[in-house]
């Protein structure tokens, strides 16, 4: 049926509704709404499973938009934002968690099967248009705002659910988001089959749904079009009935990815499992690191179109409330049309968002964002993105992997100590190249200089030339071999690498010095752990060797200046960049230099975390000599130490107790 | 926020040790030599001394109205009209210092290291940077300065015992050079090499701990004294007196002296990254201490908006100051021999008025409050 028929034909629908509902089934299009006598013989088949992780991931406050569950936390008004020429509010930015559902009253989990509860009268007037009480209006309704039927994927299903007397119905979701089977196995046919063996009568059927056909972990009723459509496109399911109410179950079944190998934070030891692209599996990842009911998921909505779920996590006795605080504050006053991705959100959160180094970190592995979590910091899942984002961060952040954690202390400071080294050589060593060799030369030794000299005499270019050609020849390699397919990325990086390289220096365009030392600055720059701390020195590297083609070492130093300058005046979220070396803070060894395990008892005091000491001074408590000292402290009188828990330790933050 | 920030005592430390310590990089040990011969050494830690106790008046007007900037201070004290005439007295001061040092350093390195680039691309260079960092506000500054401490002391090692195979002990004789009577005079005087100890008083707002203040003048006086006694005690040991007096920059043919092995052979162009750093740190906590105090002088709701026509005279007077000679000439005549008239008999006379008109007060605002609505902190 064309749409222009299905037009007409919904237009008699409305006008003569009673004798419209009586035909059992009708085609639109390719697909079919049908009443529910016809398919709720449809059985069989798995729900999807996605269910448990769905209810799992969710902690204080982060189902407030399903079970009225909510803490504290989810105070955020559900903000509405009026879209353009339609008349109807969709719900924007800062939905959280915490929704009150009964009249103002707040019961955690929602009511008791059985219990009496009262629609928020006031609330329906405020949330947008009541859902009609004749089911017809209701199904024109929700045809237009649902785009019915040009979106091919919007099914709207009448069904005559077999009450004492019989009840109009439709139900409405998306194909490909939510689970059909599962629609079928559990909201159509206990709707159609127990009502009819249950003998229920018409006045009751709402609370039954709720309270006894609906098999599935999250129903909720709502009464205006608006919550409806929320649940809608998000991938639930809405059984609409007539006198102007719907049931909303959860049966989302978007399309997803299982978990694989991280790609761009490799590590030999730790897990090897990255985030997918499942917002509910991945913040189930991260809560089956931190089996702690302190762990608080707040849940915003961003993205006016998109409404794109946003996990804040934290631990709600670690993490400073302030800080909390201002995240929250962030998210929920952003008013966006859309949000695709945590890159996309990152650029709205920053401090300083055209600074040329990050002030948020991101990271693909759960374990990172556990740890950071663990020490105090904030992490946002946005949406699917397989990118989890970090914040408040400095710029140790993005020299450390979470594989040092893991890996005893000297190898991990020798890698830290390569990596900053790398960074150096990275950003820097074209540039002093050019400095040394076009203002400086008097530092080469003779041998070398004479070397220089030799090949640099038939190369018809300048230094800098070849060095910026170069450079950019690499980075189109790095660039082309990140695009193509992947069966033959790395054969032509190679091969374009060796070529080109090879080619060059053959033809006396360029000299093998500038390819070693393009190589070598290559080579450095993948050691950097954080892909966004590369682009940072990758395109800073060409401001540099621009200085220095200028000025020598002056123009070097000029800009090292100035970048130190910039990066002691950013900060991330409240924290200085530099800290916790610039201000200077008492920490735990733990920046370059990574000290021992059993000697890393503080989080990092620059984020005044609640709960400042991460373990008792003496953690290896079965170690004799620790033993030992335990016991001449506790000798000497020294009130609570060598006590479990007590927050003992070395230092003035430390005494006497656990939290800061 | 940052612009409003606030330093604490090591950073306030590490500021006033880089301003006091950077003439020793440009031609202040020569022109010790040249006044206090074999002796110039003792002119540096005695000036230094003289310098801890004449710094006294300045700490106790600055308690007396304390939490209030300088420029407000001498308002007080002495009356709107006079308190004007002095902060655009000590502005000029200081804007003439920048102006002469940015000459010099220019200069420097333009002879030493860069003799085919105009000393005007240097000057520029040096501004932009100075401009970009003095709107980045005091804290970042000061925090900057702490962390490149450590490395630009590591640096200055290096280049000060690199040659420690030429020391000669003899060349410290005869010790009391041009004789006890004049060395002592000298050695009052020697108080005007530290005469720029006065932006602390411009600071004392902005320091976290103002109670410190007194502490901090007289660690960086120490440590700026240690630096200058250091490399003269180095450069007569290395160099004699009759070369270190005709050298425009000594500390440049100490650091062509010294030799890292076989392969590293010349490291003075590393010079330039001591250079460089020192010098930008120095230009901006001066270029600050102007622009508050005009600020604060002409009463404006914050210093970034005089940046621009600040930098712009300021390029115009340095390239103005005919060659490096001129500048060491001015430098040594206004700055070096009178700096203590300014520097510490300037904080003397008001303190005076203050005492005698018995003006005091300023709310004893904590460091946060004060900067509201003042030119100090935002711009």
């Amino acid at each position: 049926m064309s749409p222009l028929k299905f037009g007409k034909r919904l237009k008699s629908v409305v006008k003569n509704p009673e004798q419209a509902w009586d035909a059992t089934q009708f085609s639109l299009g390719d697909r079919k709404i049908s009443d529910g006598s016809s398919t709720s013989q449809q059985q069989g088949g798995q729900g999807g499973g996605q269910g448990g992780s769905q209810q799992q991931g969710g902690g204080q406050g982060g189902q407030g938009q399903k079970g009225g569950q909510g803490g504290p936390q989810g105070q955020q008004g559900a903000s509405q934002s009026q879209r353009s020429g339609e008349g109807i509010a969709r719900q924007g930015t800062g939905v959280t968690a915490g929704e009150t559902a009964h009249g103002g009253q707040q019961l955690v989990g929602g009511a008791w099967p059985g219990q009496k509860q009262k629609p928020p009268k006031k609330q329906i007037e405020q949330a947008g248009q009541p859902i009609p009480t004749n089911i017809e209006e209701a199904l024109q309704v929700f045809g237009d705002q649902l785009h019915y039927p040009q979106s091919k994927d919007a099914v709207l299903r009448k069904i005559l659910i077999p009450t004492r007397p019989p009840t109009r119905a439709f139900v409405a979701y998306y194909e490909g988001i939510a689970d059909t089977k599962r629609i079928e196995r559990e909201v159509i046919f206990p709707v159609l089959q127990l009502t009819r063996a249950a003998k229920i009568r018409k006045a009751r059927l709402q609370q039954h749904i709720l309270n006894d056909l609906l098999p599935v972990a999250t129903a909720e009723r709502k009464h205006t079009v608006e919550e409806v459509l929320a649940g809608v496109i998000t991938g639930e399911v809405a059984l609409v009935l007539e006198g102007g109410c719907a049931v909303l179950a959860d049966i989302k079944s978007p399309p997803t990815r299982s978990p694989t190998e991280p790609t761009a934070e490799r590590t030999v030891l730790g897990g090897q499992m990255a985030f997918a692209e499942s917002h509910r599996t991945n913040t189930a990842m991260v809560r089956s690191y931190i089996h702690d009911h302190e762990l608080v998921l707040e849940q915003f909505t961003l993205g006016r179109r998109t409404l794109t779920p946003v996990s804040m996590m934290y631990i709600a006795d670690i993490a400073n409330p302030k800080l909390v605080a201002e995240v929250r504050h962030r998210l929920s006053s952003l008013d966006l049309d859309s949000i695709l991705d945590s890159g996309s959100l990152e650029r709205f959160l920053e401090d300083h968002p055209v600074s040329l180094v990050p002030t948020m970190a991101g990271t693909e592995r759960p374990d990172r964002l556990a740890y950071e979590i663990l020490t105090g910091r904030v992490g946002l899942i946005v949406g699917n993105s397989p990118r989890a984002l970090i914040c408040p961060v400095t710029y140790a952040n993005f020299l450390h992997s979470i594989e040092e954690v893991f890996m005893r202390e000297t190898f991990a400071t020798f890698l830290r100590i390569i990596r900053v080294s790398a960074l150096t050589v990275s950003l820097l060593l074209p540039a002093i190249f050019v400095a040394i060799v076009n203002y400086h030369e008097e530092m080469i030794p003779v041998k070398l200089l004479l070397i220089l000299a030799a090949s640099r005499s038939s190369v018809p270019l300048p230094l800098v030339v070849n060095l910026i050609a170069m450079e950019l020849a690499f980075e189109l390699i790095r660039e082309a071999g990140l695009r193509i397919p992947s069966a033959i990325g790395p054969t032509i990086g190679i091969v374009g690498a060796l070529l080109l390289g090879d080619m060059a220096v053959r033809s006396g365009l360029v000299t093998p010095t500038i390819v070693i030392v393009v190589a070598v600055t290559a080579l450095s720059s993948f050691t950097l752990p954080d892909p966004e701390l590369a682009f940072a020195v990758r395109v800073g590297r060409f401001g540099f060797i621009a200085l220095a083609a200028v000025l020598g070492f002056y123009g070097v130093s000029l800009g090292i200046f100035a970048l130190g300058a910039h990066l002691a005046s950013i900060r991330s979220f409240g924290v200085p960049y530099l800290s916790p070396a610039g201000p200077r803070r008492p920490d735990s060894l733990n920046v370059i230099v990574r000290g021992p395990s059993w000697t890393q008892e503080l989080r990092p005091i620059y984020l005044r975390p609640l709960d400042l000491i991460r373990q008792v001074q003496y953690v290896r408590a079965w170690d004799p000599g620790i033993a030992k000292a335990r016991q001449e402290q506790q000798g000497q009188g020294q009130p609570g130490q060598g006590q479990q828990g007590q927050g003992q330790g070395k230092g003035t933050p430390k005494k006497g107790r656990g939290k800061a | 926020m940052i612009q409003q920030g606030h330093i604490d005592a090591r950073e306030a430390i590490v500021l006033l040790w880089f301003m006091l310590g950077a003439k020793v990089l440009l031609n202040a040990p020569a022109t010790l030599v040249k006044a206090g011969f074999t002796s110039g050494w003792m002119i540096a830690l005695a000036g230094a001394v003289t310098a801890a106790i004449a710094l006294l008046p300045g700490l106790f007007l600055m308690r007396r109205f304390d939490g209030l900037p300088f420029a407000r201070v001498v308002e007080k004290a002495g009356g709107l009209v006079i308190g004007k005439i002095v902060g655009l007295i000590l502005f000029l001061y200081l804007f003439g210092l920048l102006a002469l040092t940015l000459r010099e350093f220019s200069g420097a390195i333009g002879t030493s290291i860069l003799p085919t680039t105009p000393v005007e691309v240097l000057i520029f260079g040096f501004l932009i940077v100075t401009v970009f960092t003095v709107y980045l506000g005091l804290e970042s500054i000061g925090r900057f300065s702490l962390l490149l401490a450590p490395w630009l002391l590591l640096f200055f090692v290096v280049i000060v015992l690199g040659e420690a195979r030429l020391f000669d002990v003899n060349h410290f004789f005869p010790l009391w050079g041009p004789g006890p009577g004049k060395l002592s005079l000298l050695m009052l005087q020697g108080c005007s090499r530290y005469f720029e100890v006065i932006i602390l008083w411009i600071m004392y707002p902005y320091l976290r701990s103002r109670g410190q203040a007194g502490s901090i003048a007289v660690r960086a006086l120490a440590l700026a004294a240690l630096i200058i006694t250091t490399v003269q005690i180095v450069l007569l040991m290395t160099l004699d007196v009759q070369n270190v007096m005709v050298l425009t920059y000594p500390i440049v043919s100490l650091a062509r002296l010294v030799t890292l092995g076989t392969f590293v052979t010349r490291i003075e162009a590393l010079l330039i990254l001591l250079w460089v750093f020192v010098a930008l740190v120095s230009f901006s906590v001066v270029l600050w201490a102007c622009a508050t105090t005009l600020g604060e002088t002409l009463r404006l709701p914050g210093y970034r908006v005089l940046l621009p026509p600040l930098t712009a005279i300021l390029f115009g007077t340095a390239v103005v100051i005919k060659g490096a000679g001129q500048a060491i000439s001015l430098d040594t005549l206004v700055y070096r021999q009178n700096g203590w008239i300014i520097g510490f008999v300037l904080p003397l006379v008001i303190w005076l008025l203050a005492v005698i008109r018995r003006k005091k007060g300023g709310g004893g605002q904590s460091a946060s409050e004060s900067d509201q609505g003042t030119t100090a902190g935002a711009g």
